[in-house]
């Protein structure tokens, strides 16, 4: 007989595997561009440090990068012509795991 | 999303090429800290992927593909949880066998991908295209 103050049975929850997908569009590249911009690229964007993760025709995707960590903390799309390249010290020591010289040659000024 | 190469990755590919440098076979390993690759980085700067299940893949010189079109590939990669627990993954990246060196990376798009069930899995399917 059925009985409305019966306690309901606990609902087993089953928990489906998921599944991410990297779909293969890599490719050793860097955008044939007049100016300097470059995917992987340090620059400073609203006084942070921040990578240049993906190019567009006149702007780009920046990551700003926690100092401490080195870690990204926020994904943001600006103006190409908000960036700069940054310096040397502006990139996170935890990052900056290329010497001066090097850097130097990439346009990392001091 | 395409593929980031270091400096040190295209010092290494550039020496591989003019036969200054042997070159080796390859680790695709995942990582679990939230980087975004930058061309400063090297293998160091990635924390490799614990989850249970997990281990690196060795990608053998000799099982890739006829390079056709400026593209190489290699069979998709899956790395399967086979533990229940909880771990970030954000992105795979890859290493010289004996080296370490490291020569390419790679953050997924709308990560991180959580790894919390058993049969949780990602997918990677290694392909170079030069251009």
């Amino acid at each position: 007989m059925w009985n409305p103050f019966k306690k309901k049975e606990p609902e087993v929850i089953f928990v489906a595997p998921t599944s991410y997908e990297f779909v293969p569009e890599g490719a050793i590249k860097k955008p044939k561009r007049d100016d300097n911009w470059r995917q992987g690229m340090w620059v400073v964007c609203d006084m942070t440090p921040a990578i240049l993760h993906k190019l567009y025709e006149y702007s780009g995707e920046v990551h700003y990068v926690d100092p401490e960590t080195g870690q990204t903390v926020m994904e943001k799309i600006v103006a190409l012509n908000e960036l700069r390249q940054a310096t040397w010290s502006e990139i996170p020591s935890v990052r900056r795991q290329f010497d001066r010289e090097v850097a130097r040659g990439l346009g990392y000024g001091d | 999303m395409a593929i980031s190469v270091p400096d040190v990755g295209e010092n290494l590919i550039l020496e591989m090429i003019v036969n200054k440098t042997a070159a080796q076979n390859l680790v695709l390993k995942l990582y679990s800290n939230n980087i975004t690759p930058a061309e400063s980085d090297t293998a160091g700067t990635y924390t490799e992927s614990t989850f249970t299940g997990y281990s690196a893949a060795t990608l053998t010189g000799a099982s890739w593909g006829a390079a056709s079109g400026g593209s190489i590939a290699y069979a998709q990669q899956t790395f399967t949880c086979s533990g229940a627990g909880s771990e970030n993954c954000y992105g795979y990246f890859v290493i010289q066998t004996t080296s370490g060196t490291l020569v390419y990376s790679e953050r997924g798009t709308g990560v991180p991908f959580v790894i919390t069930t058993v049969g949780d899995n990602v997918k990677v399917t290694p392909t170079i295209t030069a251009s």
